[in-house]
């Protein structure tokens, strides 16, 4: 095939000499010929089979898996860290059952492969296309492998173009859903602060404005709480969005549900689950509280620690906390709370949400804030130059685009980190790259021509966010408008808006520079140009 | 074998798993949602649409259940849920429902006749406004021809142009293209429907739009307007809905194409005819407006009273005394004799009076510490917007954030300025309010910015 250089793969290949490795594989190309093929295209590729199985199972009589291990080019190029594995069928009608299936059969390899990369051989004249309609549909992408009748050389250079195509067909910087493990970037330094607070016991909050990745954060918070010492550490994580709309259901609900969650989780790590048990189906503070404290005091559980991070928090508090009387639950939820973390030194509570009100506010609905200058808030930074920067590169290698370090330069100028400017921004960029291996580049003049297109394309997000914004921080709001419009000097809008100022600045609204205040390119963006 | 229309909405939504696709009426099919759901298909999804007038009914549980994969789900409509008093519950409860069918490996998508920015903002998120915006591409002569084959090649090209490569102009004008009517029946009928179509499409964009529209097009006669003047959702909004075309290299945006500006003058006319509800801008500005009116009383009484001492009320109204009276009189209290019988004579003042009044006292006494200039700016931007309230019209996008502007402006300096006394200020008196803007178009405010 034009243009496929075999030598541009040499450099640390694979090469499988095991003797009962390759007994293995010679058992598999006698039941798939083709596979001896796909050896030599691989090896062209500096890569190899590592591992070849026949299935068990009856619903799989007669097919094989086998592991790939790309060598160092394939590996940089797309960003793999792991085998591959492929699966052989013997029949010629591919079958959506088999796609369907192979993330299961990855579960019971000898070593775990990538689980977003899949290929696949069936002698099926229609599996190209089939498996480009089936991918859509899958979080997963599944690449064919070359059909009889060609050389290994365009075997190779065809399972190339087709790993490219697959993975150029991903645009996975449009992330949307919370990120943990390698799909998490940066913050770690707040990481560990938390990670420390939450060890002294005392209550955190986690507070950014919306798409700055709280939720990320708190689940990676959890992922690595709970993974640094999994017998004896548990992390629940709720949701509070889900909440009914009625405000006197929001507790019973709460509660029901934190039992829910809670009871599976003791009974893996063997703790007390008796009074837990027998709650109610809607219990009340005092009974949740008194079983709760059960488990906690229970001598099972004294080396045990737990967290349970509230999510969403604004929806339980709601957005008016100055009005009394309107929901007394809220901080009586909270006074219960924080009286179970002073009493119990192996409990804590970590709340995360758009609005610092409820660790600042003195008074939540006309009572005492239990959490008031008692807890303590933790507002959500950018990314750094070099976290942005890793994130671009490695989500970037795994659909196969490089970037040019101006081109970097060139994104981190346009987003300081923002975390949804940074993706989108990268989003808008990957979207107009060639699926042709040679074109997926990125320079700094393709970042430039995004720029504007990108812009227009976030807008109106970025518009709810803002006013998102303003519904908790109204006068922050304000203040963002006069900074902007450098109608007083920062020491006049410092002196007669200091809290306001000082919650623009946590946000990562405002930037001081120079003895001034200076919009953030997310601010410069919501409140366009001056 | 499905329409093509949304070929490329589904080829974007491949390499997506969340998005939002505004639908606007000029980009929408006579059968849009069954040649959306073909499309998707025929693309490879498993499409399956969740109706949000079903969402009312069932809940999004029901809707969105857990333990499915390899869904797309098609939320459709979700402005039908706008009508509810609990929609920014309904929104709020949706995100989990979602949140756990993508992580099931679904896709979602939300298809809206509205633009995202029209939702109203929840506590908490939104899935609507988290959603990746799908920008569909203008229909070509080609696509055309593969929905119509009869078609010539001139024919298409020409409709397709004409249609400025809009589905529903496209589709209804090869129809009228095709039926045995006369030359000048079909141009009527042409004519017809590119009027309820914009008309349609501007009623989807909602009042913010509407009256950004009905100011550039119908009071200033502006269709080409540069990109700087425009807020970037804005013009996010008109091109998704087919109306804005965006020239990046002369940086103006144009708004219609030439040929139909009549007609999309007539069709903005009906659509602002058609608003009989208040946008919810307007609680906000008349709340403000309120507050900055009898803020300025305040400071402006007390600005008097420095000056002239108890005899502030004949003493510092002047010309406005008589009629102050006259205005009481007829109103409330037949009985008064002068301004000095009046508790509040700033009362009767209209805002421009009120403002021309601190402007001429903050000559002589220290006034909140503002200048005289800085009041007459603040009449200059503040008294169309309450002229525009007080006549009911549609505020513009902008007013709010010029109200609270100035409201907090005046408490920035009431903070940090001692209470009134006699004596000149000494403050920043040659201070240029007017090189701000809060967001209005600044290009096209007429002389006087009225």
């Amino acid at each position: 095939m034009v243009g496929f250089d075999p030598t541009a793969f040499l450099n640390k290949a694979v090469t499988s000499r095991d003797a009962r490795l390759l007994r293995h594989l010679k058992r598999l190309t006698e039941v798939f010929p083709v596979a001896a093929l796909h050896r030599e295209a691989l090896q062209m590729l500096g890569s190899d089979f590592i591992d070849a199985r026949e299935r068990k199972a009856p619903s799989e009589r007669g097919c094989w898996t086998a592991l790939v291990r790309f060598g160092e080019v394939i590996e940089r190029r797309f960003g793999l860290t792991r085998e591959v594995m492929v699966y052989y069928s013997p029949y010629d009608d591919l079958q959506l059952r088999t796609f369907e299936r192979l993330p299961r059969v990855q579960e019971d390899q000898p070593r775990r492969p990538t689980q977003d990369l899949f290929m696949i051989y069936a002698p099926d004249p229609l599996a190209e296309r089939k498996l480009d309609d089936w991918t859509v549909r899958e979080p997963f992408a599944v690449v064919g492998l070359p059909l009889a009748g060609v050389t290994p050389a365009e075997a190779a250079s065809r399972l190339l173009a087709a790993l490219t195509d697959r993975l150029a067909a991903r645009n996975l910087y449009e992330e949307t859903l919370p990120v943990t493990g390698r799909d998490f970037f940066g913050r770690k330094d707040l990481l560990i602060s938390l990670a420390e607070e939450l060890r002294r016991g005392r209550v955190c909050g986690v507070f950014g404005l919306r798409k700055t990745g709280k939720t990320s954060l708190v689940k990676e918070l959890g992922r690595r709480f709970e993974s640094a010492n999994s017998t004896k550490r548990i992390f629940i994580l709720r949701d509070l969005e889900d909440l009914p709309t009625e405000p006197e259901r929001h507790v019973p609900s709460l509660l029901a549900d934190l039992t829910t969650s809670l009871l599976p989780r003791l009974r893996e790590h063997g703790l007390r689950t008796h009074e837990l048990r027998h709650l109610p189906k809607e219990p009340e503070f005092g009974e949740f509280r008194r079983a709760l404290q059960a488990t906690l005091g229970d001598k099972s559980s004294a080396d045990v620690q737990f967290v349970i991070a509230f999510d969403e928090i604004e929806s339980f508090v709601g957005p008016e906390t100055a009005h009394a009387n309107q929901r007394p639950h809220v901080p009586e939820l909270l006074g219960a709370l924080r009286s179970l973390v002073q009493e119990n030194d192996n409990f804590n509570v970590l709340i995360s949400g758009l609005t610092s009100a409820v660790l600042e506010a003195g008074l939540l609905y006309g009572r005492e804030n239990p959490l008031f200058a008692w807890a303590k808030p933790f507002f959500m930074p950018p990314l750094s130059m070099e976290s942005a920067r890793d994130l671009v590169e490695e989500l970037g290698r795994r659909m196969a685009v490089e970037w040019k370090p101006e081109a970097l330069d060139v994104v981190y100028s346009l987003t300081e980190g923002h975390v949804f400017l940074h993706r989108t921004l990268c989003a808008r960029i990957a979207g107009a790259l060639p699926k042709d291996l040679s074109g997926r580049t990125v320079t700094e003049d393709l970042v430039l021509q995004c720029a504007r297109p990108w812009r227009r394309g976030i807008a109106e997000q970025v518009h709810q966010m803002m006013l998102s914004m303003r519904r908790f921080y109204p006068e922050e709001a304000d203040v963002l408008g006069l900074i902007r419009e450098e109608v007083l000097s920062s020491d006049e809008v410092e002196e007669a808006y200091p809290a306001a100022m000082n919650h623009l600045i946590n946000l990562g609204l405002i930037a001081e520079e120079g003895g001034g205040f200076q919009l953030t390119a997310f601010s410069r963006l919501a409140l366009g140009k001056k | 074998m499905t329409a093509g229309w949304y070929a490329d909405v589904a080829e974007r939504i491949s390499s997506a798993n969340y998005t939002f696709f505004h639908a606007a009426a000029l980009r929408r099919s006579a059968n849009f949602v069954d040649d959306l759901l073909g499309d998707l298909r025929d693309r490879g999804f498993d499409a399956l649409l969740v109706d949000c007038a079903e969402v009312l009914r069932n809940g999004w549980r029901s809707a969105l259940p857990v333990g499915q994969s390899g869904n797309l789900y098609v939320i459709w409509r979700p402005e039908a849920l706008l009508r509810r008093s609990d929609f920014e519950d309904l929104i709020r409860q949706a995100r989990p429902p979602v949140h756990s069918a993508l992580m099931e490996g679904n896709r979602v998508v939300i298809v809206s006749t509205m633009p995202q920015m029209m939702f109203p903002v929840p506590v908490g998120s939104s899935v609507i406004a988290d959603a990746a915006k799908v920008h569909p591409q203008p229909v070509s002569a080609t696509l055309l021809r593969r929905v119509v084959p009869s078609l010539s090649s001139d024919t298409a090209e020409r409709i397709v142009l004409r249609a400025r490569g809009c589905v529903a102009l496209a589709e209804g004008y090869a129809l009228v293209d095709r039926s045995t009517a006369s030359g000048n029946q079909k141009s009527r009928e042409a004519e017809a429907l590119l009027l309820a179509t914009l008309r349609e499409a501007f009623a989807e964009l909602g009042p913010e739009i509407l009256a950004l529209l009905e100011h550039l097009v119908l009071e200033c006669g502006v269709v080409d307007v540069p990109q700087m003047d425009l807020r970037d959702h804005w013009i996010a909004a008109l091109e998704d809905a087919g109306l804005a075309t965006i020239d990046d290299s002369t940086e103006l945006v144009r708004l219609f194409h030439p040929s139909w500006r009549d007609t999309a003058r007539l069709a903005l006319s009906q659509a602002l005819r058609a608003v009989l509800q208040p946008p919810s801008a307007w609680q906000k500005i008349a709340t403000s407006l309120f507050e900055l009116e009898r803020t300025v009383r305040s400071v402006v009484s007390q600005g008097l009273e420095a000056r002239y001492g108890e005899g502030w009320r004949q003493a510092g109204l002047g010309p406005l005394a008589p009629k102050v009276v006259a205005l009481a009189r007829a109103e409330t209290q037949s009985d008064v004799g002068s301004v000095a019988d009046l508790h509040s004579p700033l009362d009767w003042l209209v805002l421009d009076q009120l403002f021309a009044l601190a402007a001429e006292t903050a000559q002589h006494v220290r006034l909140g510490g503002i200048s005289s200039r800085e009041w007459r700016q603040f009449s200059e931007r503040v008294v169309p917007v309450r002229n525009r309230m007080s006549h009911m019209r549609l505020p513009r996008p902008g007013d709010l954030d010029e109200v609270r502007r100035t409201l907090r402006i005046l408490g920035a300096r009431i903070r940090t300025t001692s209470v009134p006394s006699a004596g000149r200020q000494p403050g920043p008196a040659d201070r240029d309010l007017n090189s701000v803007s809060a967001g209005a178009p600044r290009a096209t405010h007429p002389p006087g910015a009225s």
